[in-house]
């Protein structure tokens, strides 16, 4: 093949094919601190090598794998192993807002586990508004292939129940939030691409495209994640219900890093149908703290009361 | 306008951020401007004294609060409020014209501190100005580095100007603090906050709010607080006007108010005490003797609880709920019925609780559950005037049994003995999850606390002698409210299949009671059972709960009483208009007697913490069950309730 692309030197042909198997390895690297573009100028300024054709067949052939991850899939593993703590304690505030009417706010706090045989286990508690207080949700994701166990505790009734945890489409507390998206997702649950490189607000992300596997598996036809690459957060998500337009949009507002572990302090999920918005807002999170494992069981599902001493002992109050 | 005129604030003004940091060598020396021009001219003046000076733009976020006062039509009305403001020793209104909406605003003020910005909200609040809104702005702000690699110190310049210094190896971007300058009041406060953003190396945020309307929550969240009390309380209140719809319903309207409180505290991690009490007010009117008003105060869980590892022991008025289908579970007996409003009140709502010393003893797969019901509670009957009594002393008719014209006079005419006391019984339960079902055995020695009635048997013998005129005082009471112990054993499974939650519980009684041919109170073995399917159709908001239940009572000889009763019922829930709305419903229907219970209910969820309603009560059916007893009170219900 390069035989026949004209006005290319031996010298030039060795080089390229040098540099040809060299680049694939080098932009891996390169580009998890360089954008596309940036790298490719990185790799002619260093090399000399300002032929147009060189750029030409670079950009053709190599633009495929000029990315930190191999795939889409890799990153979107990447995306799911990224650190978070083995527990974590968080509280802030849920706001639903909407036009044309007065915002209504949720107070909950959350706990979650990463159990050491991979399970994770999380426990939602509501303090506001008065009707939903200490209705509590708890949810063990399994590592295999069982499905998950969901119980709900309502205090009007004095118990609590199983829930179908199968459920994805319900929105959670009349939020924008789907209870699949409260979910613990698999990586092989969808088929990832790498889409590219787009900014959002000045920050760079990487594009990363998921679709199910399964589509019975999921409300959602497509999402489409910016990925924040030093972070690995989806600062955008955007989700499809069929068609090219998406439904809803979340966006990661503030990202802070807390105690070593990048934390997403402040998003918005959009109903772009009818615009209604759910603002969540992290006051309070800890990570790695001494949070007993029985706290994720019905027996304190049923107790919210004893939740309140945790929370005073983790957080130091 | 706003952002425009604040960017311009913020880019006034330039400072620059020195730290020093040591190295042997060549020392890299960062100067960070707000200034373009100035940055530009030192770096000027440093290239053309030899050093090696870089100049970089760097973007960086500021966020800042104003303090708005909305909704003015007129500018000269905005303006006279300003006037007024000032006055009040607020300085520094202006008057402006609104980003997103018509009319005019006043920019009270605006600070980089949220907790400042709630102070003057606060403040405008207490002045009664109710339009009075928080916005939170975010601007970029261009920060210019100029950066010199060099051994030497750099050259004197025109620009005053204090080095961050870096050393070649370090990693992270190097520390800024601002250099002390005299700013106006509002500009410092910015520039106090741009401090602490960028003492903060690992913030990013992504996106502002750039909706007018999104901002708004910003308002809702200023009495918000993160710290979490030892001490809790809670309140709740229901007003509801119910009007009788039916002919042969002598009651027009029943007027009902409720209200609830409750405190919690919480000693430590172990002990906690929680109270709670509740009153119902009832003002019944009508026809034929129907007019009735009662207010009663009762308890509510009012308990003191312990709990540790192993153990958690809960001692006084509680609401102890066992088995697992919503709708009058067959083990669900330690709790007492609430009855006082008929076939009102909402599935797995209708219990209150009951003096008892609960001991749950955690096991490492389970929970063993033991519980003394200190003193008996028997269900809470609505006023015996009150058309949900299940006694109707108007037409001379019973819960349960059909009319008869011979015992109309007498149950006119009938005295109740409802006086019951002794303790409840105990009841002892395993439960535990094996895998994805949860399961529990059940052992109870019980009163049930849904009131039977039983005849003076004096006067049962008149009757049975065919005394025409029976004069029931002079026997003493006509019935006696009977709560029989019985022994229940039974088990409950709950579990999830193909997206549905299934539910199924069963348990056998020694003694339920029944009234024979002849009158006689009698008490027989039965069996209870129910088994439920929980579902979201089409997987989304709208919560269906199907449930199928049954009795059967094995009597010895012939009895007056349904002897087997399975029914279909079911709960309705759907939410629409994001959740602003709620739709739902309950139902019964008797499969192998005619019955039919419908109640659809519409509430506004909008106006939180209020909820608005209207629902209707649809009962009808054949004379022995609960439908065709209450068939002549379908009531229309219109009403508000709230919690705080």
């Amino acid at each position: 093949m390069l035989n026949n692309i004209k006005g290319l030197s031996s010298y030039e042909r060795g080089i390229f094919l040098f540099f040809g198997a060299l680049i694939p390895i080098l932009t891996k690297h390169i580009l998890y601190k360089y954008s596309f573009l940036n790298a490719l100028f990185y790799i002619i300024m260093e090399y000399q090598m300002k032929t147009k054709l060189f750029l030409i067949i670079v950009c053709a052939v190599f633009s495929l794998p000029l990315y930190a991850y191999e795939n889409g899939t890799e990153l979107a593993q990447a995306v799911y192993d990224r650190p978070d703590g083995r527990n974590a304690f968080s509280s802030g505030l849920m706001v639903l807002v909407e036009k044309g009417h007065k915002p209504r706010v949720r107070k909950l706090y959350t706990f979650r586990e990463d159990r050491k045989n991979g399970d994770m286990a999380s426990l939602i508690r509501f303090e506001k508004p008065a009707d939903i207080k200490n209705t509590g949700l708890l949810t063990v994701d399994y590592k295999s292939d069982k499905e998950t166990d969901q119980w709900i505790f309502l205090p009007a009734i004095k118990k609590a129940r199983r829930i179908s945890s199968s459920r994805k489409g319900g929105h959670f507390v009349g939020s924008d939030i789907l209870y699949e998206d409260l979910r613990d997702r698999k990586v092989s649950a969808d088929k990832h691409r790498l889409l590219g490189e787009k900014s959002i607000n000045g920050v760079k992300a990487l594009l990363l495209e998921s679709i199910p596997v399964d589509p019975d598996n999921s409300v959602y036809s497509k999402k489409i994640s910016w990925i924040h690459p030093k972070s690995l957060v989806a600062l955008r998500v955007d989700f499809y219900q069929g068609g090219n337009k998406p439904v809803k949009r979340t966006l990661v507002k503030k990202l802070e890093k807390k105690q070593g572990y990048w934390t997403v302090m402040n998003s918005v999920a959009i109903d772009l149908k009818n615009h209604h918005e759910t603002h969540l807002r992290m006051d309070k999170v800890l990570y790695d703290k001494n949070i007993p494992s029985d706290l994720f069981s019905l027996r304190y599902l049923e107790d919210p009361q004893r939740e309140i001493q945790i929370i005073r002992n983790i957080s130091g109050q | 306008m706003i952002r425009v005129l604040t960017g311009c604030v913020i880019l006034f003004f330039a400072f620059s951020l020195p730290v020093a940091a040591a190295e042997s060598g060549k020392v890299t020396r960062h100067y960070v401007f707000n200034n373009k021009e100035k940055a530009e001219t030192f770096t000027r003046e440093q290239q053309t004294a030899g050093q090696n000076a870089n100049l970089t733009t760097q973007k960086k976020p500021v966020q800042y609060f104003l303090v708005l006062l909305k909704g003015y039509t007129q500018w000269s009305a905005a303006f006279k409020q300003a006037q007024f403001l000032e006055k009040k020793n607020i300085t520094g209104i202006e008057v402006v014209k609104g980003r997103f909406e018509r009319g005019y605003s006043i920019l009270v003020s605006q600070f980089a501190d949220k907790k400042q910005a709630g102070q003057l909200f606060n403040k405008l609040r207490k002045m009664g100005l109710k339009n009075v809104r928080i916005y939170t702005n975010k601007v970029s702000v261009y920060q210019y580095i100029v950066t010199i690699h060099s051994r030497r110190k750099p050259a004197a310049t025109s620009i005053a100007a204090t080095p961050v210094v870096k050393t070649p190896s370090a990693k992270k971007t190097a520390r800024l603090k601002p250099k002390a300058k005299k700013q106006p009041a509002e500009v410092s406060k910015i520039a106090d906050s741009e401090k602490k953003e960028t003492e903060e190396e690992d913030i990013i945020i992504v996106m502002s709010d750039n909706n007018d309307y999104t901002s708004n929550y910003e308002i809702a969240l200023e009495d918000e607080s993160d710290e979490l009390n030892a001490t809790i309380w809670g309140a709740s209140f229901n007003l509801e006007e119910d009007l009788f719809t039916r002919d042969g319903q002598d009651a027009s309207h029943l007027d009902y108010a409720n209200a609830k409180a409750y405190i919690e505290h919480s000693f430590n991690a172990n002990w906690n005490l929680k109270a709670s009490a509740r009153v119902d007010a009832n003002h019944q009117s009508g026809q034929n003797g129907t007019d009735y008003t009662d207010t009663e105060l009762d308890y509510e869980d009012t308990f003191l609880r312990y709990r540790d590892a192993s153990y958690r022991i809960t001692m006084g008025a509680q609401t102890i709920r066992w088995g697992k289908v919503d709708n009058l579970g067959p083990l669900d007996n330690m709790a007492t019925l609430d009855l006082s409003r008929g076939v009102m009140l909402k599935w797995g709502e209708n219990y209150r609780s009951s003096p008892a010393v609960r001991v749950e003893h955690f096991l490492e797969k389970g929970k063993l559950d033991l519980v003394y019901l200190a003193d008996f509670r028997e269900a809470e009957l609505a006023d015996k005037k009150d058309v949900w009594y299940p006694i109707d002393f108007r037409k001379g008719r019973m819960l349960g049994f059909k009319y008869n014209p011979a015992m109309a006079g007498l149950i006119k005419n009938a005295s109740i003995d409802d006086d019951f006391s002794g303790d409840g019984g105990w009841g002892m339960r395993f439960s535990t999850s094996l895998d994805a079902y949860d399961i529990g055995l059940t052992v109870e020695q019980v009163r049930l606390s849904a009131p039977y009635y039983k005849m003076n048997e004096a006067i049962r013998q008149q009757v049975l002698l065919g005394n025409p005129n029976i004069n029931p005082s002079a026997y003493g009471y006509t019935f006696s409210e009977q709560h029989p112990r019985s022994w229940v054993v039974g088990g409950d499974a709950e579990f999830q299949w193909q997206k549905v939650t299934w539910r199924m519980e069963a348990g056998w009684f020694s003694d339920l009671p029944a009234t024979t041919k002849t009158l006689k109170y009698e008490t027989y073995n039965g069996f209870k059972w129910a088994g439920s399917a929980e579902f979201y159709p089409g997987d989304a908001d709208t919560r269906v709960n199907l449930q199928l239940s049954g009795q059967h009572i094995d009597e010895k000889e012939k009895i007056l009483d349904l002897d087997n009763v399975v029914i279909l019922s079911g709960e309705i829930e759907s939410l629409f208009s994001n959740s602003r709305w709620k739709a739902s419903g309950k139902f019964s229907i008797g499969l192998n007697n005619k019955e039919f219970i419908l109640s659809p209910e519409i509430a506004y969820l909008g106006a939180e913490p209020f909820e608005v309603y209207t629902a209707f009560h649809y009962q009808d059916g054949s004379e022995q069950t609960v439908g065709g007893f209450y068939k002549y009170n379908n009531v229309l219900t219109f009403g508000i309730r709230g919690k705080y």
